[in-house]
């Protein structure tokens, strides 16, 4: 019966160890990679602290689209109608990327220029559809 | 008219499983043996059937005064496409999995092994399509102004996998409310004697479909997406990816509970896990709480009745279970090297892997709740540093694990230092086989395969000494986790790309590959226009050509690139184009190496799946 009780504590001991590290490993993980959400706006408002990549969504601003002609460098302007932030980023657009439509960027943020860059643009695989945020950002 | 009768047989089928309820609900704990006419339950499956092929009409012959038919197709469309746009949609591939949901009750009830099996899967079917009919209705008209034509089948849909990828997929998912049904039945019955290998069986069949389906889903994006990766973290892949951990879980503690009568609770409360697990995925993907790629026409509503139907079933399986008389044998684990140990060991981290994974996918909508409405993404890096250490345990154990033996029988020490002679020879011989790029991740790779392999291999060669029985269905699973874990590793570190502006008489290079843009070529399909961009490549020793596409689908007004792909078990070639920048092209090349392994292993893992299933029906 003894034996039966130690076995037994040996199994609990191993799903409480190893419970005890995932959950040290998720916390780890997670602390350093959260992406907050941050219109324009809030970009004035309330920059980003910490070292963490962001991401800033809005309404491609018309004509400000820039390509470089001879290397994969773009740059664009989102707003979300009150304010507007730069954007530079290198390589492929994604099929749905236009101007005057939602875009989400995520990249880090430089406080000094007011610009995002980007290593990764996000635009949906659908006409009609905005970035959830975005909506939310346009209608505040 | 068809539609009003696809409606009334969606009704019917509703009708019938809600009335087998209800009629026994009070005789539940008095009366073991509540019966059905084959008769009702043929007509059962056969009204969904034919509620399911009324909107297939509707589909095909182009009825857009069906709302849910003008929403995704259009008359332009292939026909084989139309087909298929029936799932393309939230409404169609909810009915579609109620056809797959009366297709599986069918079968058990032909195999009949409990009534009370029937009543619950009863159960979970009313909930299923009363949400169908009250809240997600996919024969609903536009009348009196039907429109003139539809507004297309998104064009990323219009795609060969498309028609296989979600079946398979609903097949799986709509498989596990079986080990379900059948845990809940063994809670009031206990004569229900072989519940555990049944609720097995049914499992493997679940875990088969989803690992085609999911598979299927990963070599979808790979080509359609354009971006070459092959799994993105998206909730929607989360959601299909926590049921299959859960169901592998299921499987082995299904096992231990049939072949020892152990873990019993346990396998009960797994196998409601794993159907609520898969709920939850159907209830982030359509309710619209996270952002993902796989856009439903969201409605909050239909997300609010999903969790109450989620709600439901977890209080009601709790308090059948609470009820329950189940028994262990006792929680032996025997020695720290028997079967039953490394089962342990195996649930564990599945389910933590799981937790994990799900935690990452919902963590936005926690944040939102508690910080008053900020957004945030959860990205890759998390996944992947959360899920490469405990798959790292998951397949290091996985070798031993094989060899082992159930504690009634003795495992000698000896077993295990041939284990891990054959484990380092492996390991070494693999890292001599990729000296030239050998790095932290190859070796971590090298180590999870070796694991794997050795213990198949030094169990092959007991099995045969000892002139006993392979357990060949086991041995295909699991070496196909190696040889997808071999894939993963090798493309992940080997990979290499190259992001430029293609010009024509301007070759560039990839690794050895020497590329050149020559031009392109407007072209006209039914439904879509593009440009064909064609490009050289020359190899040490071939030379061939590829064609990119930029489609333009003028019905949905939007862009799609078909990228070029050269396919080959040792590396693919892909290139994907952007814009066109004046007389060039944007191009993104790039190298894969092996990626076609992770999705040959899912192969094999499913067909071993399939195999334990012809030794289930012969035996």
């Amino acid at each position: 019966m003894k034996q039966l009780r130690l076995k037994r504590l040996y199994g609990v001991f191993f799903i409480v160890l190893c419970s005890a590290l995932a959950f040290a490993l998720v916390y780890l993980a997670i602390r350093d990679n959260v992406n907050l959400f941050y219109s324009p706006s809030d970009l004035f408002e309330n920059p980003p602290q910490g070292r963490n990549a962001i991401r800033a969504g809005g309404l491609v601003e018309i004509g400000s689209l820039k390509r470089s002609t001879d290397s994969l460098d773009i740059e664009f302007i989102i707003t979300d109608l009150k304010k507007s932030i730069a954007v530079s980023y290198t390589g492929i657009l994604p099929d749905l990327f236009k101007e005057n439509a939602g875009v989400v960027a995520t990249g880090y943020f430089d406080k000094s220029k007011m610009s995002l860059d980007a290593y990764q643009i996000l635009a949906k695989h659908d006409e009609n559809y905005v970035p959830k945020e975005v909506k939310k950002a346009l209608e505040k | 008219m068809i539609p009003e009768i696809g409606l009334l047989f969606l009704v019917l089928a509703f009708t019938i499983s809600s009335f087998y309820i209800f009629g026994n609900f009070f005789s539940f704990y008095r009366n073991n043996n509540f019966v059905i006419s084959p008769n009702i339950v043929y007509l059962f499956f056969l009204s969904v059937l034919l509620s399911f092929l009324c909107l297939e009409i509707s589909f095909i012959t182009d009825d857009f005064s069906v709302l849910y038919v003008a929403n995704n197709s259009n008359e332009n469309l292939p026909v084989y496409y139309k087909f298929a746009a029936l799932w393309g949609g939230h409404e169609g591939s909810m009915l579609l999995y109620l056809l797959f949901l009366s297709l599986w009750i069918l079968i058990y009830y032909l195999k009949s092994q409990s009534s009370f099996g029937i009543f619950f899967l009863f159960v979970i079917f009313s909930l299923f399509s009363g949400f169908v009919i009250f809240t997600s209705n996919p024969f609903e008209r536009l009348l009196p102004f039907p429109p003139e034509g539809g507004l297309d089948l998104n064009p990323l849909l219009q795609d060969f996998a498309f028609t296989i990828h979600p079946p398979t997929l609903y097949l799986g998912y709509t498989a596990l409310t079986l080990p379900f049904a059948i845990a809940m039945a063994r809670c009031v019955d206990s004569n229900y004697k072989n519940w555990a290998s049944d609720l097995k069986n049914w499992s493997v069949i679940s875990w088969s479909f989803l690992t085609l389906g999911i598979a299927l889903g990963s070599w979808w994006a790979y080509y359609e997406l354009g971006w070459g990766g092959w799994w993105f973290w998206d909730p929607v892949e989360n959601s299909s990816l926590i049921p299959w951990l859960i169901a592998t879980a299921l499987i082995h503690s299904a096992i231990a509970t049939s072949k020892r009568n152990i873990f019993s609770k346990w396998t009960v409360l797994l196998s409601l896990g794993a159907i609520l697990s898969s709920y939850i995925g159907l209830f982030l993907v359509r309710s619209g709480v996270v952002t993902s790629v796989h856009t439903f026409a969201l409605d909050p509503e239909r997300g609010l009745i999903l969790l109450f139907i989620i709600l439901f079933v977890l209080i009601f399986s709790l308090i059948i279970y609470s009820r329950s008389k189940l028994t262990d044998l006792s929680y032996t684990y025997g020695s720290i090297l028997s079967r039953e140990f490394f089962f342990l060991i195996n649930n564990v981290f599945l389910i933590i892997l799981a937790v994990a994974i799900l935690f990452g996918t919902i963590y936005p909508i926690i944040y939102e709740i508690f910080s008053g409405g900020k957004d945030i993404a959860v990205g890759k890096p998390y996944f992947d540093l959360v899920t490469v250490p405990i798959a790292f345990f998951l397949a290091f154990f996985q070798g031993f694990g094989i060899l082992s033996n159930w504690s009634s029988r003795t495992t000698e020490p000896k077993t295990l230092f041939v284990y891990f002679a054959i484990l380092i020879f492996l390991t070494v011989s693999l890292s001599l086989l990729f000296l030239n790029n050998i790095s932290i991740s190859i070796t971590v790779t090298n180590l999870m395969i070796s694991s794997i392999l050795a213990g198949l291999i030094y169990y092959a060669f007991l099995q045969i000494k000892n002139s006993k029985k392979v357990n060949l269905s086991m041995g295909f699973s699991h070496f196909g986790i190696a040889v997808m874990i071999l894939g993963i590793g090798l493309v992940s570190s080997l990979e290499s790309q190259k992001e430029l502006i293609a010009f024509k008489e301007k070759p560039f290079e990839l690794e050895n590959y020497r590329i050149t843009y020559l031009g392109e070529e407007k072209k006209i399909a039914q439904n879509f226009s593009s440009d064909e961009v064609s490009f050289k490549v020359n190899n040490s020793n071939k030379e061939f050509n590829l064609i990119a596409e930029k489609r333009y689908y003028p019905v949905s007004k939007s862009i799609m690139t078909e990228a070029a792909i050269f396919p080959s078990i040792k590396e693919d070639l892909y290139i994907s184009i952007g814009d066109q920048v004046e007389e060039g092209w944007v191009v993104k090349a790039q190298l894969k190496p092996f990626v076609r392994l992770i999705w040959l292993g899912a192969l094999i893992m499913t067909f071993g799946g399939f195999l334990s299933l012809f030794r289930f029906k012969s035996s």
